[in-house]
């Protein structure tokens, strides 16, 4: 139960640490937006990936997350990988880009296998970016980013103060809920439960013998949970003040600055068409 | 059953920046139908211990012998685990949260149908189990949800009875119970030990620590630092606040008698205060 780890914020003292969570909320979309970005042709596409990749690797590195803690991420992602691959392969793709006959009524069209790559690259990377959002930015931070976003729609009288309570509460019993369901798990297996094999039916009870406990208690703790805060005189209409506040610095416009830039790029690439591989190629000529 | 811990290390989190060693070259022998308590401060690596003896937890070095059954880092056989759990019942700390079932009856029978207990059969050892326990018949059918706070920590030690374990490990059963019912449990253990049961037991009450144990064992940061008979541990009153021990008001009254000059109590016999009063009386009939 203590593998996991996607998503754990890792206190360290880095340059993406110290950045605004409002930025790091703005960057990460926008990075998210340039992976489903298409070129004007594969070599391009490829290269696009590959300056992302980079990018991503070179974030990874500055904000201290080992690459190994990201491919234990992927490994989960094999089987959808490859089933994508079998789902791509069946059906019939861009005959233009080539293909490989195998039988005179079935072809594996090379498109199948790019747009496969593609998947794969597209979900490397938005893990990764994801990651690099959650291990560098407390739950709070996050949830007070969230907020903040979310204030233009106080107009229309939108809780905003309340889903982001709700979001940060929802963060902060993670970790409680998994030590909980370690310790039911390892309770019911002292009764001889066992969550490894056995039938269909036998399965089934194990996990009844887990997710029933595991209600009762969460919802005990949430009404403890309500009662403390109701003891204390917690009012959600009430303004609030804040204890940390988000305060936008020099760094913060400067990789604003540079992001823009970078996602503006991508948009020029497409809409100019260009294409390096027959640039470079004109330049040679 | 017999328990052999020999050489026995646990690190939790190997080989991570969150590595902690929890258990630290662990050498015991808890001989067959003793009443072992456990004692030591928070953190000091109880649980961990107890959890190795059911393969809960598999040790990072060494090896725990439970009566021919080793539980050590190749144990992969999982035959050997059931058998070994169904010898060995483990009852966590507040362990109502176990609860699932619709009814009493049925929740307590789970475990031994786990174990391949026909339905009758575990039937059978449930109302055993909860009759043991002091759960009234006219409780059987009721949701475990509805019992009071006592009412559901004896139904899940019902459960772990009904597997009739050949060692009952218990973890802090007595926690959050008001005095009275903490005084119930502990005679309830101590018949379940007179049947044949080998019990291990961890506890902060010195009283009964006095009163039950046959054996002590005080840990300190994942060691051993003792091992001994109860009263031994109060003897070395410097220690008593590095290893969380608030010594028993019979052995203080006892050897404050014995500073007196006028007594010679034998603090081995001190086991509470019926016993304190029978050495009392003894020393007053010699004058």
């Amino acid at each position: 139960m203590n593998n996991i780890t996607l998503g754990k914020y890792v206190p360290y003292n880095s340059f993406i640490h110290k950045l605004d969570p409002r930025f790091k909320i703005l960057a990460m979309i926008l990075l998210m937006v340039s992976v489903f970005l298409s070129f004007s042709s594969i070599w391009m596409n490829f290269i696009v990936y590959g300056v992302l990749l980079l990018f991503v690797f070179i974030l990874m590195k500055i904000s201290h997350i080992k690459i190994s803690a990201l491919f234990k991420q992927l490994k989960m992602m094999w089987f959808m990988i490859l089933f994508l691959l079998v789902i791509n392969m069946l059906v019939p793709g861009d005959p233009s880009l080539g293909f490989i006959e195998i039988t005179s009524s079935w072809k594996i069209y090379f498109s199948a296998i790019y747009n496969t790559i593609y998947i794969a690259l597209r979900l490397v990377i938005m893990i990764a970016v994801s990651m690099i959002l959650t291990s560098t930015t407390t739950p709070l931070q996050l949830t007070g980013a969230l907020e903040w976003y979310m204030y233009p729609l106080k107009v229309i009288h939108f809780p905003v103060h309340e889903i982001a309570m709700t979001i940060s509460l929802a963060l902060r019993f993670i970790p409680t809920i998994l030590e909980e369901t370690d310790k039911i798990m390892k309770a019911q297996a002292s009764r001889g439960v066992d969550f490894q094999r056995g039938k269909l039916k036998e399965k089934i009870r194990a996990v009844i013998s887990l997710i029933i406990p595991l209600f009762v208690s969460a919802f005990q703790r949430s009404e403890d949970l309500a009662n403390a805060m109701e003891a204390r005189g917690y009012n959600p209409q009430a303004k609030r003040t804040r204890y940390r506040i988000n305060k936008w610095r020099v760094r913060d416009t400067l990789s604003l600055l540079f992001m823009s830039l970078f996602f503006a790029g991508l948009i020029v690439l497409i809409v100019t068409k260009f294409d390096l591989v027959v640039w470079v190629g004109s330049l040679c000529a | 059953m017999p328990i052999v811990f020999s050489h026995l290390n646990y690190i939790y989190s190997s080989k991570t920046p969150l590595e902690f060693s929890a258990l630290k070259d662990i050498n015991l022998e808890i001989k067959d139908n003793s009443f072992t308590m456990i004692v030591g401060h928070t953190g000091s690596g109880k649980s961990t211990l107890v959890q190795q003896v059911n393969a809960l937890l598999i040790p990072t070095d060494g090896e725990v012998n439970v009566n021919g059954i080793i539980v050590d880092k190749n144990v992969k056989k999982l035959k050997n685990i059931k058998e070994l759990r169904k010898g060995v019942g483990l009852v966590f700390q507040f362990p109502e949260y176990q609860l699932f079932e619709d009814t009493v009856l049925k929740d307590v029978s789970f475990g031994p149908k786990n174990f391949g207990v026909s339905e009758e059969e575990s039937i059978k050892l449930a109302k055993e189990a909860l009759s043991l326990v002091g759960i009234q018949e006219d409780l059987f059918e009721r949701s475990p949800f509805e019992l009071s706070g006592g009412q559901k920590r004896r139904v899940a030690i019902a459960g772990i009875i009904a597997l009739n374990p050949k060692v009952l490990i218990l973890d802090e059963p007595t926690a959050g119970l008001d005095p009275q019912g903490s005084r119930e449990m502990m005679k309830l253990f101590s018949k379940i030990h007179e049947m044949g049961t080998t019990i291990v037991m961890i506890t902060h009450d010195m009283d009964n620590v006095l009163k039950y144990a046959s054996d002590v064992v005080v840990l300190v940061k994942g060691e051993v630092i003792k091992f001994c008979k109860p009263y031994e541990i109060f003897l070395d009153e410097d220690n008593f606040a590095k290893l969380s021990i608030e010594e028993p008001l019979v052995i203080k009254m006892a050897k404050k008698l014995n500073k007196s000059g006028k007594y010679h109590i034998q603090l081995d016999k001190v086991k509470d205060i019926d016993t304190l009063v029978e050495q009392i009386a003894k020393e007053v009939s010699y004058e």
